[in-house]
């Protein structure tokens, strides 16, 4: 009662000092709607739980009124009271709901109580108003489209308990996570690279850190995701699978609020607040401290050796900072900056001051100094800025002008010395291999509303793509003589244009439908190439509670990504499509029913889908027998992939008790001339059956118990049962080896995966406790399998086997 | 190597090995700390119910002016081990030259196309095609020595020379067109000996390993294959580096018949994928990610259509290298 009491007060001071004014018109238009129209222009966000709007419709004709005022009237009658904090308008059900009006009805029966948490900072952040995705699946003509909040992706159990948002993506139906623990994501057959990540709309292209064990979002800058796999908005292209628009928080106008948090792998900071009257600033560091372990370890290490001394460094880190500024309530500035990146360092020195015999060979080392240092040093620049300029009441516009780069260096030195009598021979060896993409992009979006009940969003934007797929230099230089070789590989620049159209438009109370196009022109190389990417999506209702919808989309991608492992790794290449390759590109149908139900608690979702994705790039056979200084397209051939499947939901969204579950079925292959004799065969996660279970309980305001069961059908393995003999060809290198005879890929499917994760968060009065299990019944699931001798030497198979039972704990301390 | 055996511990005479246990790398201690968690796996035997089907195993290695010998065995499965039986009893091997039927005596000469095919009334058919290529002379050969040094065998006191050679052979690849190529050497006459080339000495020999085989202690180990991608069509010079040569003084401490013979190979893509594959088995870390599933696991290379066996094709030429001079006026500059 007494935190309600100041914030009561804490609340009537900040409604007096914020006589905001606005210009709203609206006639029974969804609540969702009308707080965007309010947020664009006050900078406001609207904090409420997700089911408090469900079926709100609201009538309000205000003209440059005071924000209080227009609220008051919007939520007359209704069983909403508002509460403004702040930069947060603070929503929540009046506990005693009154009479209804004819002007604002709520057409579905008030859900049950459930106690909104407007309290911590970080919850405030959770629910606002700019996500395009708030209304309720049955409403929207968008298919397999999901908002990811900032409480999703604390309650996703992952290793080392790291937030990440791409783990929590992996519980998606119709997702598959690839090699487990990795920041894999497959979407509806895909491949990796064909998901798109935007950092407020702006492209990030190395989304992992330390290998794929971490993604690259601080989840404690995140306010937001939306996350498009079956139909996408026109707005989205460039990418074959899906698209996921990660929003960073901005900063708070009544005050500094931040938090701490201190986990087993890393520690994050983040801060945001007010910078005089009309600017706010939010930033966020996040950095791992492996090195902080590995300095002592390596001391110790180094304290036993007297000739050899290691140091090895790494450390990944995230840095976020965003600055907002209005101008007016209808001019609004933001500039932000993203750095991210993981480097890892070593150095190892050897002196060598022994002799030995080998067999009747006699070796002396005496006098032998060597050094070998290596770097790699792998990350994303994001910079951007952005004007969001209002239009009079229907329409706004935003400006956006960003720079975002992916760069990977990796270097190598080898010295030795070696002093012998009176002589001493000397050898430098030098590896240094590059590659990076730079984008610089500037765009124009518009987003207009002619008619209640119809919204346009269209835009343009350019692009100049600079790539540098792979740069090795190797040089060796021995007691002067300096010998040096570089690669052919060079630099490609390409111009990509986009111009996208979008409607939006209710037909009627039934019929919704979402239609566009996105065209894009790629030029490389003297060449261009074109993309017509149409969109359509459609919603009926039969009934209040039931949608059915039926989606056709059309995707084109000019870039790709070529990665030699499953882990993240600094070769990893991002390479435009040029050459003899095509742009990939993909068809995809998509139909499903939904429903939701009368008190907007539970809903439920059945979709199917049908993909076809043309001209997709990926490695020849024996790829890896080209050498690294080779031409990158060398390495390469072009097929096609279809991927079907049907992908069941069901939800619970409110109440102590939420959760969901779903079941995927699905089929993806693929068809290369060149690899497989022609032949087609399955993707490598070609997983049959997939089941997502969730729940999370929340039995008090300070403790929440999440629990998470995933099962799918085991990964397929190229498994090669047969061998055959090299030929010697009288070599003395050893040839006459049993080597693996090539199968189809893909062709042997691993055994069932399953794991259960567990995280438990306790609040306290300053922060929360997040203590979490990975697997937790210890599963230890099969990622491979591999070659062995028994000990009596029998030649078997074997199941590798990886990841057991991990628990984490981590504070967080909320200011 | 055989004559480092023979050499008794007189100080002057120590050597150090070009094969010493160098560094192995740092990423293969690195690994196991950043896969901390992965190390607690473990591995289970279990035996796949998979269908297979042996093919021909077909490899045969052309040499211009040479007879062609060709072997015909058969796949085997894994777990049957080493010791299976792969003969192909009743396995035929035909030839045709440039579309034709292989003569009688046919010796096989540069341009030639060759087509394979072996037939088992069991196995199936397979086939593989190979050209042989041209041989590439040398344009220029340019040697040196230095580090001259007079040393003594301890046990029968006889006298040698011991220096480092580095020859300088230089290329012009012949074609804008991707050509492969192996090095080799034999000694000339008795007197001279030496452990190898140091191929770590010239880059070109190192152009296969990526720079994270590099850290991982891949080394070139004897690779002595290099394609001419960075001088296609254009001028290379190799540089040949040999570590601590000897060569036998006579009993009047005169420099004998000392030299080398440094062969130059002209070979096919897949002599030269062949090895590549070979090199990466062992010291590639790719293929290590795939054993762990962490990467695409990688079958043998072949050319034969059934996937097993390799055809390949090689022309040689070779440069005799008389050492006798130099180290004549070098002998005569030693005290």
């Amino acid at each position: 009662m007494r935190r309600l009491l100041i914030l009561a007060a804490a609340l009537m001071t900040m409604l007096a000092a914020t006589a905001q004014r606005v210009s709203v018109n609206a006639r029974g238009s969804d609540a969702a709607a009308v707080f965007r129209s309010i947020m664009e222009q006050t900078g406001k966000n609207f904090v409420y739980s997700t089911d408090l709007l469900r079926g709100v419709k609201v009538t309000v004709n205000a003209r440059n009124r005071p924000l209080d005022e227009v609220l008051r009237q919007m939520f007359r009658g209704t069983e909403i009271e508002f509460s403004i904090r702040g930069n947060n308008v603070v929503l929540k059900r009046r506990k005693e709901a009154p009479e209804r009006t004819a002007k604002a009805a709520r057409t579905t029966p008030p859900p049950l109580p459930r106690p909104l948490e407007i309290n911590a900072p970080a919850e405030l952040e959770e629910v606002v108003v700019v996500s395009r995705l708030e209304d309720p699946q049955v409403e929207t003509a968008e298919m397999g489209a999901a908002k990811i909040s900032a409480r999703q992706l604390r309650a996703t159990t992952v290793i080392f308990g790291e937030p990440d948002i791409i783990k929590t993506l992996q519980h998606q139906a119709g997702v598959a996570e690839g090699t487990e623990g990795l920041a894999g994501m497959h979407v509806h057959g895909g491949e990796t690279d064909q998901n798109l990540y935007m950092l407020d709309n702006v492209p990030i292209y190395q989304v992992n850190h330390l290998a794929g064990l971490f993604s690259a979002f601080n989840t404690d800058m995140i306010r937001y995701a939306d996350f498009f796999k079956t139909s996408f908005p026109a707005k989205y292209d460039g990418r074959l699978s899906s698209f996921t628009d990660v929003r960073l928080r901005d900063g708070d106008t009544d005050g500094h609020h931040g938090s701490a948090r201190l986990g087993l792998t890393s520690g994050a900071f983040s801060i945001g607040g007010p910078l005089g009257d009309n600017t706010t600033y939010a930033a966020g560091i996040r950095r791992s401290w492996l090195d902080v372990l590995t300095v002592p370890l390596m001391a110790l290490a180094n304290a036993h050796e007297e000739d050899e001394k290691i140091d090895i460094h790494y450390y990944f880190m995230d840095l976020n900072a965003k600055v907002t500024h209005r101008f007016s309530p209808r001019l609004r500035a933001s500039a932000s900056v993203y750095f991210g990146d993981d480097r890892l360092k070593s150095r190892n020195e050897d002196t060598y001051n022994d002799s030995y015999y080998y067999g009747q060979d006699y070796y002396d080392l005496s006098g032998w100094h060597t050094c070998e240092k290596s770097l790699l040093h792998w990350g994303n620049l994001v910079a951007q800025g952005a004007l969001n300029w209002r239009l009079g009441e229907r329409a706004g516009m935003e400006i956006t002008a960003a720079y975002t780069r992916y760069f990977s260096s990796i270097k190598y030195e080898y010295d030795s010395e070696d002093r012998y009598m009176s002589e001493t021979d000397t050898t430098r060896t030098r590896r240094h291999t590059d590659n990076n993409i730079s984008d610089w992009i500037v765009r124009a979006d518009l987003d207009w509303r002619p008619r209640e009940q119809m919204r346009i969003r269209t835009g343009a934007g350019y692009t100049l793509h600079s790539f540098l797929p792979c740069r090795t230099d190797i040089s060796n230089m021995q007691n002067g003589s300096l010998l040096t070789v570089r690669d052919n590989t060079r630099g490609y620049g390409a111009h990509e244009a986009s111009l996208y159209i979008e409607d939006d438009w209710r037909i009627s109370r039934q019929v919704r439908v979402n239609g566009g196009i996105h065209l894009s022109l790629f030029a490389i190389d003297g060449k261009v190439r074109h993309g017509v990417s149409p969109r359509l999506a459609a919603n009926w209702r039969p009934a209040p509670q039931w949608a059915v919808k039926g989606a056709y989309s059309r995707t084109v991608q000019y870039v790709r990504q070529l990665s030699q492992s499953y882990l993240a790794l600094p070769t990893d290449l991002w390479i435009p499509v040029a050459g003899r390759f095509r742009p990939e590109s993909a068809d995809k149908i998509a139909a499903g029913v939904y429903w939701q139900s009368p008190d907007g608690v539970y809903t439920a979702s059945a979709e199917g889908y049908w993909k076809w994705m043309h001209n997709l790039i990926d490695y020849r056979d024996n790829h890896l027998l080209q050498p690294p200084l080779a031409m990158w397209d060398s390495r390469l051939t072009a097929g096609r992939g279809t991927a079907r499947g049907i992908d069941l939901t069901v939800e619970r969204t409110a109440g102590k008790v939420t959760g969901r579950a779903s079941y995927s079925l699905a089929w993806a292959d693929r068809t290369f001339p060149e690899k497989n004799h022609g032949r087609t065969y399955p993707a490598r996660f070609d997983n049959r059956h997939t089941i997502n279970l969730s729940l999370t309980w929340t039995p008090s305001r300070r403790i929440s118990l999440s629990a998470s069961w995933t099962g799918h059908s085991g990964n397929r393995f190229t498994l090669m049962p047969q061998e055959w003999v090299t030929p010697s060809f009288g070599s003395p290198h050893g040839y006459g080896e049993y080597v693996p005879l090539q199968t189809q890929p893909n062709n042997y499917r691993l055994p069932f995966y399953h794991r259960l994760d567990l995280s438990l968060d306790i609040r306290n009065s300053r922060g929360y406790w997040n203590v979490s299990l990975y697997n937790a019944y210890c599963h230890m699931n099969t990622v491979a399998i591999r070659r062995s001798i028994t000990d009596d030497g029998r030649p078997v198979f074997q199941k590798v086997k990886l990841i057991p039972i991990i628990p984490s704990i981590s504070y967080t301390w909320l200011f | 190597m055989a004559v480092l055996e023979a050499l008794t511990m007189q100080q002057n005479m120590i050597h150090k090995s070009p094969y010493s246990p160098r560094i192995t790398g740092l990423l293969t201690r690195l690994l196991p700390l950043a896969a901390a968690p992965l190390l607690t796996g473990c591995y289970e035997t279990f035996y796949p119910d998979i269908d297979t089907t042996p093919v021909l195993c077909l490899s045969a290695l052309v040499t211009d002016g040479e007879p062609i010998e060709a072997s015909l065995t058969r796949s085997t499965l894994y777990t049957d081990g080493n010791n299976s039986d792969n003969r192909v009893p009743d396995g035929i091997v035909t030839l045709l030259v440039n579309g034709q039927e292989a003569p009688d005596g046919y010796l096989p000469r540069q341009g030639d196309h060759l087509k394979f095919t072996a037939t088992s009334p069991v196995y199936g058919l397979v086939e593989a095609v190979v050209t042989v290529p041209e041989a590439v002379a040398p344009d220029a050969v340019r040697y040196h020595v230095s580090d001259v040094a007079r040393v003594t065998y301890e046990e029968t006191g006889e006298e040698a020379l011991r220096f480092n050679l580095v020859v300088n052979l230089e290329i012009a690849d012949p074609h804008p067109v991707e050509n492969y190529y192996r090095i080799d050497w034999r000694p000339e006459g008795e007197n001279f000996y030496c452990s190898g080339i140091d191929y770590d000495a010239e880059p070109i020999f190192a152009e296969h390993i990526g720079v994270l085989d590099s850290m991982t202690g891949s080394v070139t180990g004897g690779f002595a294959f290099f394609t001419d991608r960075q001088f296609a069509g254009r001028r290379y010079t190799l540089n040949l580096r040999f570590n601590d040569c000897l060569c036998d003084l006579s009993p009047e401490g005169d420099v004998g018949e000392c030299g080398l013979r440094v062969i130059l190979g002209s070979v096919s893509a897949s002599y030269y994928y062949l090895a590549n594959y070979i090199w990466q088995t062992s010291e590639g870390v790719f293929y290590d990610l795939g054993e762990v599933g962490l990467g695409d696991p990688q079958g043998g290379y072949s050319n034969v259509s059934g996937g097993a066996g390799v055809v390949a094709a090689q022309s040689q030429t070779s440069v005799a290298i008389d050492l006798a001079p130099e180290l004549s006026a070098a002998l005569r500059q030693l005290p």
